[in-house]
């Protein structure tokens, strides 16, 4: 091989997702524990062990993903290395680390007690445990899977397949562990024999090991028939590659055995004669120090309110692009600003951001940075301003709900993801409307009570890992200005009339942190929180009520999930064929399907389900009512359609804003374009379905848990409605779909 | 390191380990989240099987697919060009695939494509680079190949630095298998939520048990 083909093979690393966050979470879990472990035990878990299981994670690494993978198919002496760091080196690494208690430590206390604390506690588990771990049935299982898979017909199964070959890798690793458990008793295990019978343990399975090496290595014809067939890469003969991975088998295989064997063998009889053991050594008191200055602490609620204006002014520098774009630039959707980037990367992201985050979009809106300085403006010219207030009649979603179900309807009938033009008018529509709501009334009356916009983040944000909430209720309890809602000199209040210590959940917050910047006591703060927990909450909430007590925001929550499905819908062939095949126009058809869709099918179903589910409660309320609690947990649902929607788009129009740019920046534009398209998608698009079908399932359990006898079956219509949802999903995922925001039709 | 378990010295305290629910000697539990990192999803690696492998003018030529047997619908394909005479691998060559398919007359034939991928429906001629392969001596492209029944599929490599040249021509002929339904295609993830819902069921019903026993 000349230098450059040395260097390209050297090269040929593979790092596939799954493995690397396998492996990046394993070691995040362990070092967790192993640091806790420190100050309870830490001389049973000293330095060592924390570098033994890093390096059995390393070596997993260097086995799964280096290029010892990419020529496994095409030399028999390569794969050999790969399963032998997979069956000799890297289970008793990892053992070493005894990982059991680091890694329960590791994991968040609540999710180990109570979440896996009934499965430790199983005792069939723990006969399977003990019986796995069985010197007898540990070390068969290891010989038989080292035997059986080396059979042609295994073997040759696992080469074809990428399935059969990560069950080949499993069983190996598997049935390693279990092997060298008995052999490093990893704590707290303890020996189920004399320590001596591991000297036996050991010999046995290297003769088992030396058998078979033998084999490969003075076996005159090629066992696997695609060596034979593959290209020669190196100067090795199949036949001569096939005696150099039995000789690697043989050597480096028997010396992964009698390596312990020995080591064993030295402590066993060492100890016997070994001296007194030395006095404890008494601890030594810490060194006395000077009590330093307190460090400066950096602190995320100083930081927040500078990022929120920076994002606000990127946001407003983008919309104002967007706006110039869709007025003045071709009026193709992939060729202009106003079709690319609102559509399909805005979206995307800012349901990403709540996925991961949490409402990102209302903390760095464009539009309340607009709002505010008009408002300053006026105050500066001494207009009077903001003083009404909001009409009582219309303090509910009801308005946003409507004004939802006319955009959705709009989006589809005339098409706007491809009006750029359109586009641009409608975002220049909600500056303007954002002002002069907002200088007219007070408060933020039009994040609360008109903005879709808003309303949608609101409900996405429910299932959102982060909220703002107070540190310590006792700072709370004390406090007589609550700054937090009323604002004090320097500072305004929440303007959505959330008062903290009251508050739960992502309801109507926009995550302004005017609250956060306004306590005294720096008591407020952005904090991690379980998703969606608040979705079975029923307590009433700051501002908001119970949930079971606003049939508007029921609605709006059916809105936006039949709404995630409607919307996806509309761009499937199927669903597109329907119109001509009903001889319908398309703005007839597009009326009827969201009718039906939007506004018939969720009132059918829920009011359905909640005539069944009410015989079932303990105290039966009127059914708008009860339709209200139960509904509100189908909202994690359908975030997990508008996720697997948006992320479509996004990977399909992923790089459509360089060309754009290029356009706009004077520059010849490649409108040819790669993507993210590729089946993985669909992948990750199944999966954000699946994880929202799972929330949902999950919030309603617990809602019937509170309010019902038997919460299975109060239960059990929604989770049938629930179900049937996911279902229809899982079809349009699988369906031929538009590439809007693309050149491709 | 120490393989036997440590003996406690003449009068050294040793700290008792950390309380947990519900543990009492050996449990394999960290073993499971392993098998859970090696159980991947499987993902387009270039290799495969061999599908033609011919010596042709200075170049031995390597074609190989993926999956194992060729099905209708996304196909990785990756190829391997050599020096005939030493067999050392040839990198500077500009290697393009081209998938011609019969006409499609029975409709079950015709692939499914994932939806994202049905831009490249219509794209049967690729050029296979080292980038997209993960064995970097290889060059790999992903087709689509639009239905299921005897296709012919060529490789034309040209010096990279010549692309205009006459090429060198590999031509092959394979079966391609019928396509995968989309259903057992991406089943892991559709057996993801009844998975995780009988793990609750016994979940809730285990620790009912544990509430009668306290």
């Amino acid at each position: 091989m000349n230098a450059d083909a040395a260097s390209a093979a050297f090269l040929s690393w593979r790092f596939e997702p799954f493995v690397l966050v396998g492996l990046a979470l394993s070691a995040i879990l362990y070092v967790r524990g192993w640091l806790r472990l420190q100050r309870t035990a830490p001389h049973r878990f000293p330095a060592w062990r924390l570098q033994c299981f890093l390096a059995g994670l390393a070596t997993l690494f260097l086995a799964l993903a280096s290029p010892l993978d990419a020529f496994a198919s095409f030399l028999l002496s390569v794969h050999m290395v790969q399963h032998l760091l997979l069956t000799m080196v890297a289970p008793p690494l990892l053992l070493l680390g005894a990982p059991y208690l680091p890694i329960l430590l590791g994991l968040p206390r609540r999710f180990a007690s109570e979440a896996l604390g009934p499965f430790l506690k199983w005792p069939a588990l723990k006969a399977l445990g003990g019986f796995l771990t069985h010197p007898v049935v540990a070390w068969s299982l290891f010989c038989l899977s080292n035997v059986a898979w080396h059979f042609p017909a295994f073997y040759e199964l696992a080469l074809r397949s990428p399935f059969w070959h990560r069950v080949e890798h499993a069983c190996f690793l598997g049935t390693a562990l279990l092997f060298w458990w008995n052999v490093v008793l990893p704590f707290p295990a303890r020996a189920r024999f004399p320590r001596w019978t591991v000297i036996p343990y050991l010999l046995l399975a290297d003769f088992q090991n030396t058998a078979l090496a033998a084999f490969f290595s003075f076996y005159d014809r090629v066992i696997y028939p695609t060596y034979a067939t593959a290209p020669r890469v190196s100067g090795l003969s199949a036949l001569a590659d096939q005696s150099a991975a039995g000789a690697i088998m043989w050597v480096p295989g028997s010396i992964a055995f009698l390596f312990p064997c020995g080591l064993i063998a030295v402590e066993f009889l060492s100890r016997k004669k070994s001296a007194p053991a030395p006095p404890p050594r008494r601890p030594t008191p810490p060194p006395a120090t000077v009590p330093a200055s307190p460090a400066p602490r950096f602190s995320l609620n100083r930081a927040l309110p500078t990022l929120r204006l920076t994002l606000q002014l990127l946001l407003l520098a983008l919309a104002t692009l967007v706006i110039w774009d869709g007025l003045t630039g071709p009026q193709v959707s992939a060729m202009n600003a106003a079709g690319v980037l609102p559509w399909t990367h805005w979206r995307a992201l800012s349901v990403l951001a709540l996925l991961f985050v949490g409402n990102l979009f209302c903390f760095g809106c464009p539009f309340m940075l607009v709002r505010d300085t008009a408002r300053r403006v006026l105050t500066l010219l001494r207009l009077p301003h903001a003083r009404l207030g909001w009409p009582l009649a219309l303090r509910n979603k009801w308005l946003p709900v409507a004004l939802i179900v006319t955009y959705l309807w709009a989006y589809e009938s005339f098409s706007l993801w491809d009006r750029p033009a359109a586009t641009a008018l409608i975002i220049l529509a909600y500056f303007l409307g954002a002002v002069l709501v907002d200088v007219t009334f007070k408060g933020a009356s039009f994040c609360k009570y008109v903005c879709p916009i808003g309303q949608f983040h609101f409900v996405q944000s429910l299932a959102s890992p982060a909220e703002i909430r107070i540190r310590e209720p006792d700072v709370c309890r004390t406090c007589r200005t609550f700054d937090c809602i009323k604002g004090n000199a320097t500072h305004r209040g929440c303007e959505l009339q959330l008062f903290q210590p009251k508050k739960s959940g992502n309801m109507d917050c926009t995550f302004c942190l005017d609250c956060v910047t306004a306590c005294p006591q720096d008591n407020v703060a952005l904090q991690p929180a379980i998703p969606g927990h608040d979705l079975w909450n029923p307590a009433p909430h700051s501002s908001v009520g119970r949930w079971e007590s606003r049939p508007d925001l029921a609605a709006l929550v059916l809105v936006l999930t039949f709404g995630a499905f409607a919307n996806a819908a509309g761009m499937i062939a199927p669903v597109q064929a329907l119109a001509p095949a009903l001889g319908l126009s398309h703005l007839a058809f597009t009326t009827l399907f969201l009718a039906l869709t939007l506004l018939l099918l969720p009132l059918l179903t829920t009011f359905g389900a909640a005539a069944l589910t009410r015989p079932h409660e303990r105290h039966p309320a009127p059914l708008p009512r009860t339709l209200s609690a139960y509904a509100i947990a189908l909202a994690p649902l359908g975030f997990g359609m508008w996720l697997a929607h948006f992320v479509f788009h996004l990977g399909t129009a992923s790089h459509t804003p360089i060309p754009v740019f290029q356009r706009l920046l004077g520059l010849t534009p490649d409108w040819t374009i790669a993507s993210w398209a590729s089946p993985a998608l669909v992948a990750l698009e199944i999966l954000l379905l699946d994880a929202g079908f799972l929330a949902t399932l999950y919030a309603l359990w617990r809602i019937a848990k509170n309010r019902a006898h038997h919460p299975g079956r109060a239960a059990l219509p929604w989770l049938l409605l629930a179900t049937a949802l996911y279902a229809f999903g899982i079809w349009i995922i699988f369906q031929p779909m538009q590439m809007r925001g693309t050149l491709t039709p | 390191m120490m393989f036997f378990p440590r003996k406690k010295r003449k009068g050294e305290i040793l700290h008792p380990a950390p309380r947990l629910p519900g543990f009492a000697g050996p449990h394999p539990f960290p073993l499971f989240l392993l098998f859970l990192v090696l159980f991947s999803p499987s993902a387009f690696a270039d290799g495969g099987t061999v599908l033609a492998q011919q010596t042709v003018g200075p170049y031995r030529i390597t074609l190989f697919g993926d999956p194992t047997p060729l099905r209708a619908g996304p196909a990785d394909l990756s190829v391997l060009v050599q020096d005939a005479k030493t067999l050392a691998p040839v990198l500077n060559q500009r290697v393009e695939i081209t998938v011609s398919a019969p006409a499609v007359t029975d409709p079950k034939a015709e692939a499914w494509v994932p939806p994202c991928c049905s831009m490249k429906k219509s794209v049967t001629t690729a050029e296979a680079t080292h980038a997209a392969a993960q064995n970097k001596l290889l060059s790999a492209a992903n087709l689509v190949l639009p239905a299921s029944g005897p296709h012919e599929l060529t490789v034309a490599l040209r010096p990279a630095n010549a692309p205009a040249a006459e090429p060198t021509l590999l031509t092959a002929r394979v079966e391609i298998a019928p396509p995968t339904p989309p259903a057992s295609a991406y089943w892991p993830y559709l057996a993801l939520p009844p998975f995780l819902i009988g793990g609750f069921v016994l979940h809730q019903r285990l620790r009912r048990r544990d509430d009668h026993r306290a």
